[in-house]
């Protein structure tokens, strides 16, 4: 149970402590409750999200490698994949048994191969690259299919607002 | 911000209520003769709609009331649960009010009401089962956790049940005399109620799982054992226990339509259990006989394949695996699934509760049969079509541009053939020549024995992949050379892109098709 998750989580802050992938910092919260982390994810370049630095926390099951942790944007962001209430929505956070409405398949969901880096990484092309067909925000989804412009500004507003400006 | 605006209409809607329901009340009293002269005012017109608003503002009033009593503040995804099902089962209720006779009406409003306001509580206990047992560890004090509100509230409910199921069982018994038959109703009622009560025990027993899961994990903890990996077969466990209360429930609503001339809406409810339990017990089928499978059919990796691989790492639990002489436990045999990956067996198994394919490259470890699956090295010798080819090779997302990627490296090395043998590299390349008429690739291997074998791989197109082109939509090419295995973001963010360039097309016929 918790013992296998825990002993592999230590291994991923070990490896992340090691050599972390640019823009990514994350680790558990405090030291004795490994199954909540806290990370920080820089926007992309090139994307609206540019400049900015968003704070989300990473919750993990009991029996993690099995089933995915859960993302969640603390405050949540103007995104079509996340929701209002900063959840992630994507398919490889989704566990293999349940399809709730058929639409990922098999292969693009959750598996124990993925890892805290992994699912970091994909948020970070998640972020440059909505994908509106599965959207989780629908009114994210419509301001960036119909207006890219005021969507954008609304992305920086909220980017300067998060900065302290 | 939004919250307390919500919050603040519905206090303002609560108190329009409250006055509205006070002024019609005293607006029947005051010019009326006699009791029964105010009641049939209230009963009529406006007074009717301004008591039924009453009615259900107080009956959300009472609701907010008892959820914080009993659960606290409940979480998003049990909203969530809860406003997917009342829709349906509201509808469902008004069908079956429908199925009685007039006079009853009232009884049967009375007791739906009732109904679905206790199911909805049980909804959320069954989605906390698993929150409580998420936030517990070897440092939870097990009697604190028993006189929680959680197990208060199983009790609770369980009391609450068995008195309805008592109330309508008594009910349906002494009206069976009587000339006006309203048994068919409380046999209804019982049978709904009694199945809350099975959904209530199901619960229970989840929970004692838990706890017994839990009192393990805690001695383990304080004999200092290392590797308490969790109860064996608990999943197995889970899944007999919701078998069986399944198998309780659709005996309930059979035995409730034998006897009575029950009305025919049932049947439905009938039919949606059976399938339930069906997959249920497709599920618990697969499990047990995989469960039983990996340890025989699979084979052990060998300390010499195990020294050839360089990643001897399981990819559950990031461990490195040691030869099975080596081995401290069942658990940590090394076993090699069809596609040549090798994991810990305590892993495998683990796995394999929740989906039957291998963690690494999502081949399914057993065939359509049940049985363990061939190695792929004796597939790749065999004129291949892409159904079977994709599901071995774990880029298949290289598949979606196939024509063109093939194309441009129909020359040089591609495709692969991995062999367990550990004195063999493990991987070949071989040339491929595009063969004209049908799209395929032909393509030779020598076996070990040097007899030279030639193999044709058939790749489908996508179906609607090749829309004419459109005005200035220009055919974009996405190339694929080789791509090493661990880049799955690339491929996540390609096939995004793909779908995004289908739909651009679509769109643009469409644009087409209208002008």
């Amino acid at each position: 149970m918790s013992k296998t998750a825990q002993k592999r989580l230590f291994k991923e802050l070990q490896q992340l402590l090691k050599d972390s992938p640019e823009g990514i910092v994350a680790g558990p919260r405090s030291e004795d409750n490994l199954f909540l982390w806290d990370c920080l994810i820089s926007g992309p370049p090139d994307s609206p999200y540019q400049g900015g630095v968003f704070n989300a926390t990473l919750e993990f099951p009991k029996d993690y490698p099995l089933s995915p942790p859960k993302l969640l944007f603390t405050p949540s962001i103007l995104h079509p994949n996340i929701y209002p209430n900063g959840e992630v929505c994507i398919s490889i956070l989704h566990s293999p048994g349940d399809d709730p409405n058929m639409y990922e398949l098999a292969e693009e969901r959750w598996s124990p191969v993925q890892s805290v880096e992994k699912i970091l990484l994909s948020v970070m092309s998640m972020l440059s690259e909505p994908n509106v067909e599965s959207g989780a925000n629908i009114d994210a989804c419509i301001l960036w299919r119909d207006s890219r412009e005021e969507f954008e500004k609304q992305v920086k507003r909220s980017i300067l607002k998060s900065l302290g400006f | 911000m939004a919250l307390r605006v919500q919050r603040r209409q519905f206090v303002g809607y609560t108190v329009f209520t409250y006055t509205a329901a006070a002024w019609s009340v005293l607006d029947c009293l005051q010019p009326s003769l006699s009791f029964l002269d105010a009641c049939l005012k209230l009963c009529e017109g406006l007074n009717l709609v301004v008591l039924c608003n009453f009615a259900i503002v107080n009956s959300i009033l009472l609701w907010k009331g008892l959820t914080r009593l009993l659960f606290g503040e409940l979480r998003l995804l049990e909203y969530e649960h809860i406003f997917e099902r009342l829709s349906f089962t509201i509808v469902n209720c008004f069908f079956m009010s429908s199925a009685f006779p007039e006079y009853q009406f009232l009884t049967v409003m009375i007791l739906f009401a009732l109904l679905t306001f206790i199911r909805v509580f049980h909804w959320v206990l069954k989605d906390r089962l698993e929150y409580v047992f998420q936030h517990t560890d070897e440092r939870t004090n097990i009697a604190r956790l028993l006189c929680s509100r959680f197990f208060l509230n199983v009790i609770i409910f369980a009391v609450v049940d068995y008195q309805m199921v008592r109330f309508c069982l008594r009910n349906s018994l002494t009206n069976k005399h009587d000339p006006s038959p309203s048994a068919p109703v409380y046999i209804l009622f019982c049978v709904d109620f009694s199945m809350l009560l099975v959904d209530v025990a199901e619960v229970a027993m989840k929970s004692v799982i838990n706890l017994i899961e839990l009192i393990q994990c805690k001695r383990a903890f304080e004999r200092d054992g290392d590797d308490f990996v969790g109860l064996d077969g608990k999943f197995m466990y889970e899944k007999l226990v919701q078998l069986v209360c399944q198998v309780l429930k659709l005996g309930l609503r059979v035995a409730s339509l034998a006897p009575f001339s029950m009305p025919l809406m049932i049947a439905k409810d009938i039919i949606w259990d059976g399938i339930a339990l069906f997959h249920t017990g497709k599920s618990v089928w697969r499990t047990w006989k995989s469960n039983r499978q990996i340890d025989e059919k699979l084979p052990d990796v060998t300390e010499a394949q195990l020294n050839a691989s360089e990643d001897k790492m399981c990819i559950v639990c990031m461990e490195d695996m040691l030869p099975p002489s080596e081995a401290t436990s069942a658990k940590h045999k090394p076993k090699k699934l069809p596609c040549n990956h090798c994991l810990h067996l305590g892993c495998l198994k683990s796995w394999m509760e929740r989906s039957q394919t291998c963690p690494i490259c999502r081949v399914s470890v057993f065939d359509s049969k049940g049985n363990v699956a061939l190695p792929n090295q004796n597939a790749a010798q065999q004129p291949i079509s892409e159904d079977a080819s994709v599901a071995q090779q774990p880029l298949s997302a290289a598949n979606e541009s196939n024509s063109t990627s093939l194309a441009s490296t129909h020359t040089g090395s591609l495709g692969a053939v991995s062999s367990s043998n550990p004195n063999f590299p493990t991987w070949y390349t071989f040339p491929v020549t595009l063969s004209d008429n049908d799209g395929a690739v032909d393509f030779k291997v020598r076996d070990i024995n040097g007899v030279e074998i030639n193999a044709k791989l058939i790749i489908k197109k996508r179906p609607g992949f090749d829309v004419p082109k459109e005005q200035d939509q220009e055919s974009q090419r996405v190339v694929i050379n080789d791509p090493p295995a661990t880049q799955y973001q690339d491929i996540e963010r390609l096939k995004r892109r793909i779908s995004e360039l289908e739909n651009k097309v679509d769109e643009l016929t469409k644009k087409a098709r209208t002008e």
